[in-house]
């Protein structure tokens, strides 16, 4: 089928002239060239070509055949023909085995590659793309190097915006230094969907412009053409509407009569929506009758379909609401079985309110429960590929895990078993605290102080996988500790939290629960066989030159005398406390410059009473 | 009468939790009137278009669908979500990127109040969505592509490479973006570190910064190391983070 050409623009005609020469003389890269041309203006005429060239038996040159069969895959991608594409694709990979000159081949692997990004097999797609750059060592061609990273920039587009990019400009250097402008407007407009996907609007616009305008020097209206459907979905998202659809007239203007109607169809479909989007509902449906007119002429159910559902929201907004139902319901039947769940969900939802407004309810509810399933099989497929995902993270991060060292490992593991030793002790302290208020039948108090709880658990359970915590962490973890304890002391027991202004407790870190156990044992040893006043003191140092926090902890209880005489009868009893915390800091100190270190202080008056004890805990910070 | 009645509707799979959550509503929040509860995300969808609520309070950790998939049936979120979860670190991070507020079991009383107090204030529809929608992202992707923020102004939405370091200041956090602009945040720099700990491009150099390892210009050994960033930033890096912050770079 040959189309006539009316827009002067397009020179496909005169180059299929063009083209019987160096047929006839055997010059097939010239050839070539004019068909890479004809792809670029008249896709009708390159197809009427390429069938010739393929059936005329007395052409040898099977090198050329390939790359001729190339383009007809190519055509088929752009089409979004996947299957068509990949038996073509195929076929030239098996032949181009008996070829000597590899860049056939090269050109095939890459667009399997690029086909397989489109069924999602990024893992093949990746390992096809590595290949391709292996062998352009062998073949050096500039051209196929240029696809190559243009794939490079489409393979990381959406996952790495500067792999991306650095693709591009890789593609874009190349194009200038061999003055190749086609291929420097091609990477020019990557730059623009770059940026789009950036959401660098304007940036975006401008990239698109500097392409647009080489293109027209080349006359080459189908590039034109894809680049103003680029730029209607800037304008689009910038909500300049107007523009947008003079974007896609235009698009459409140069994209007559080429063989390009798949895409005037799309260009079509896109100006309804905008129409339909901005409730210009008559408008809208004169585009869209357009749209279903030339979808039904390609034969293409998919878009057809899409059409339909689209001029169904056009009637329910004129108010034809029986009518939109009828289009709606054919748009879903006509898409059977290539219709994906996602789609026909938002098909769903909007045709459910449509048979509540005419008060058919029966419809509307299956319509609904419809819905409802189908979102829920979507939700549930998303979760699988969610917890893939979660799993595949795991094992890569439980592999690089295994590759650290030994000993640190060994160190770690210990550390987080004598925390875990030492939280039981924490934990069942504090909840003895708040048991009582439970009886005192305040439930607005209970409640207060049962959240302190939670969230001090929440804190420990937080920070006990951890190597440090913020000072403030484990500052807020002993505030809600000792307002706990100050519940169960009553009214006697006061404490406070201090420090110098040089400590910023946001930035300098600790090991996690590192200060709690001497509060702890100021408390339990200390405060809890004191008669009247109680009170525990704690004050933070930072000692700038040494890189060391110093915490001096005071409380005027009965002293360590005192309380090893009172505990004397209880086995073992305070032993647990201070010779984990004394393991932990030998431990610590494997690994440090400055050292963890504690020492107490017993205070006593002349009389040698008790006045209450003092630890000093220094810890080396990092850096 | 006259006091304009707030539609609730509480979604957990625990009947204890929604009894209890009803019976503080009852006590400490009376303008809330829990229309239905609902123990899954399925009947939730059905009973907020039954219903139009308010306000659904909602339990992050279901079993089933999570509470996060209850916002794959509404495109256009039109009624506040009090989030409600009791420990699960995935969600936590998903409410530090989106900057969202959320309730923790046990629930506090006085955080409820708050809650349904802010609830009340009139805010933006479409920046709400856009928090709610950087919720939906965090369950899909690994790394922040944007964070939400909230500043003295406003709620602000940041690319996350447009960031080039975060600055340390007290309980506040500097962020300095690739456009020369600062904007500080009542966050401290830890929480920035848990927000951004899935993204691969960021590190924290210093106890005092968080550099984005793409806008690195240059490493110097003198005085100790310092890392020089976009924007004729120089910042110092701590001992410990040395050799790290070189395997990074060589892996990025």
């Amino acid at each position: 089928m040959v189309m006539p050409n009316h827009l002067s623009l397009a020179k496909g005609p005169e180059t299929l002239s063009e083209l019987d020469t160096p047929l006839k003389q055997g010059d097939y890269v010239h050839a070539l060239k004019l068909l890479t041309k004809l792809s670029h203006q008249h896709i009708g005429l390159l197809q009427g070509a390429i069938q010739k060239i393929v059936a005329d038996e007395s052409m040898v040159d099977n090198t050329f055949k390939l790359r001729v069969l190339l383009f007809q895959s190519e055509q088929k991608l752009n089409e979004q023909l996947i299957d068509e594409a990949a038996s073509i694709i195929e076929s030239v990979i098996a032949q181009s085995e008996y070829v000597p000159e590899k860049t056939v081949l090269v050109l095939a692997l890459l667009q399997k590659a690029v086909l397989n990004l489109y069924r999602n097999n990024a893992n093949e797609s990746i390992q096809l793309f590595h290949a391709c750059e292996q062998m352009l060592e062998s073949i050096n061609d500039v051209e196929v190097e240029i696809q190559i990273a243009i794939y490079g920039y489409h393979f990381f587009s959406e996952s790495d915006s500067h792999k991306a990019a650095e693709y591009v400009y890789r593609a874009l250097d190349l194009a200038k230094q061999h003055q190749l402008v086609y291929w420097e407007a091609y990477s020019l407009l990557h730059l623009g969907t770059l940026n789009t996907l950036l959401n660098n609007n304007a940036v975006a616009l401008d990239y698109y412009a500097e392409s647009f305008a080489l293109l027209s020097q080349l006359q080459l209206n189908i590039p034109m053409a894809d680049n103003l459907m680029c730029q209607f979905n800037i304008y689009t998202r910038m909500q300049d509407y107007d523009t947008a659809i003079t974007s896609l007239e235009q698009a459409i203007q140069l994209g007559q009569h080429c063989g390009w109607d798949h895409k005037i169809a799309i260009c079509y479909g896109n100006i309804s929506t905008l129409y339909l989007r901005q409730s210009n509902f008559e408008a809208a449906k004169i585009v869209a009758e357009k749209d279903i007119a030339l979808s039904r002429q390609l034969n293409n159910a998919y878009n057809i379909g899409v059409a339909m559902f689209r001029l169904g929201r056009i009637e329910a907004g004129l108010g034809n609401i029986a009518k939109a139902i009828e289009l709606i319901n054919e748009s879903i039947s006509i898409r059977k079985n290539i219709i994906s769940n996602t789609q026909l969900s938002h098909v769903y939802q909007i045709l459910f309110p449509l048979y509540a407004q005419v008060g058919d309810f029966k419809s509307a509810f299956e319509t609904q429960s419809n819905f409802m399933k189908l979102k829920f099989e979507i939700v549930d497929a998303e979760k699988t590929k969610e917890s893939e995902a979660l799993r595949a993270k795991y094992e890569a991060e439980k592999r690089e895990a295994e590759l650290k060292e030994a000993r640190l490992q060994h160190t770690e593991s210990e550390l987080k078993a004598l925390k875990a030793q030492m939280n039981p002790h924490f934990i069942f302290n504090a909840l003895n605290s708040i048991q009582e208020i439970f009886f005192l039948g305040d439930k607005r108090l209970a409640n207060k102080h049962l959240s302190r709880f939670s969230q001090l658990m929440r804190s420990i359970l937080k920070s006990s996988g951890k190597k440090t915590i913020s000072l403030q962490e484990e500052l807020t973890m002993l505030e809600e500790y000792l307002s706990l304890e100050a519940l169960r002391f009553g009214d006697t027991f006061s404490y406070s939290i201090t420090m110098d202004d040089n400590v910023d407790p946001y930035t300098l870190d600790v090991p996690p629960m590192i200060i709690q156990p001497f509060v702890e044992n100021a408390v339990k040893h200390g405060l809890l066989h004191k008669e009247g006043e109680q009170c525990i003191q704690l004050h933070v140092k930072f000692n700038e030159s040494r890189n060391i926090i110093e915490v001096a902890l005071f409380d005027n209880g009965v002293g360590r005398k005192a309380s090893a005489e009172i505990n004397k009868h209880r086995q073992s009893h305070e032993s647990f406390s201070t010779s984990a915390t004394q393991k932990r800091f030998e431990i610590l100190n494997q690994s440090t410059v400055e050292l963890f270190s504690f020492d107490y202080e017993d205070m006593e008056d002349e009389n040698g009473l008790s006045l209450g004890t003092r630890v000093h805990i220094v810890l080396p910070i990092e850096n | 009468m006259g006091k304009e009645q707030i539609r609730a509707i509480i979604v957990d799979d625990e009947e204890k939790a929604r009894n209890m959550l009803q019976m503080l509503l009852d006590e400490h929040c009376p303008d809330v009137n829990v229309v239905t509860h609902c123990k899954n995300v399925p009947e939730a969808v059905t009973a907020i278009n039954a219903h139009q609520p308010d306000i659904v309070f909602l339990d992050v950790d279901m079993p089933g669908y999570s509470g996060f998939q209850l916002l794959d049936f509404f495109p256009e979120v039109n009624f506040d979500i009090v989030f409600t979860t009791a420990f699960s670190e995935y969600a936590l991070n998903a409410f530090r990127v989106s900057a969202l507020d959320f309730l923790l079991k046990p629930i506090d009383i006085d955080e409820l109040i708050q809650a349904v107090a802010k609830s009340k204030q009139k805010k933006s529809p479409e920046i709400y969505n856009r928090q709610l929608h950087l919720i939906r992202e965090s369950q899909q992707k690994k790394a922040p592509e944007t964070i939400a923020v909230y500043t003295i102004e406003a709620v602000e939405f940041i690319r996350t490479e447009e960031i080039v370091l975060l600055e340390a200041d007290r309980a506040y956090t500097k962020i300095m973006l690739l456009s020369g602009n600062i904007i500080l945040v009542s966050k401290n720099i830890k929480d920035f570190e848990e927000t951004l700990s899935s993204h691969p491009h960021f590190f924290r150099s210093h106890r005092s910064y968080i550099i984005n390892l793409k806008h690195v210009l240059r490493y110097s050994k003198a005085d100790g190391g310092a890392i020089e960033m976009k924007l004729q930033k120089e910042v110092p890096i701590s001992k410990d983070a040395k050799s790290i912050f070189i395997s990074k770079m060589e892996s990025i």
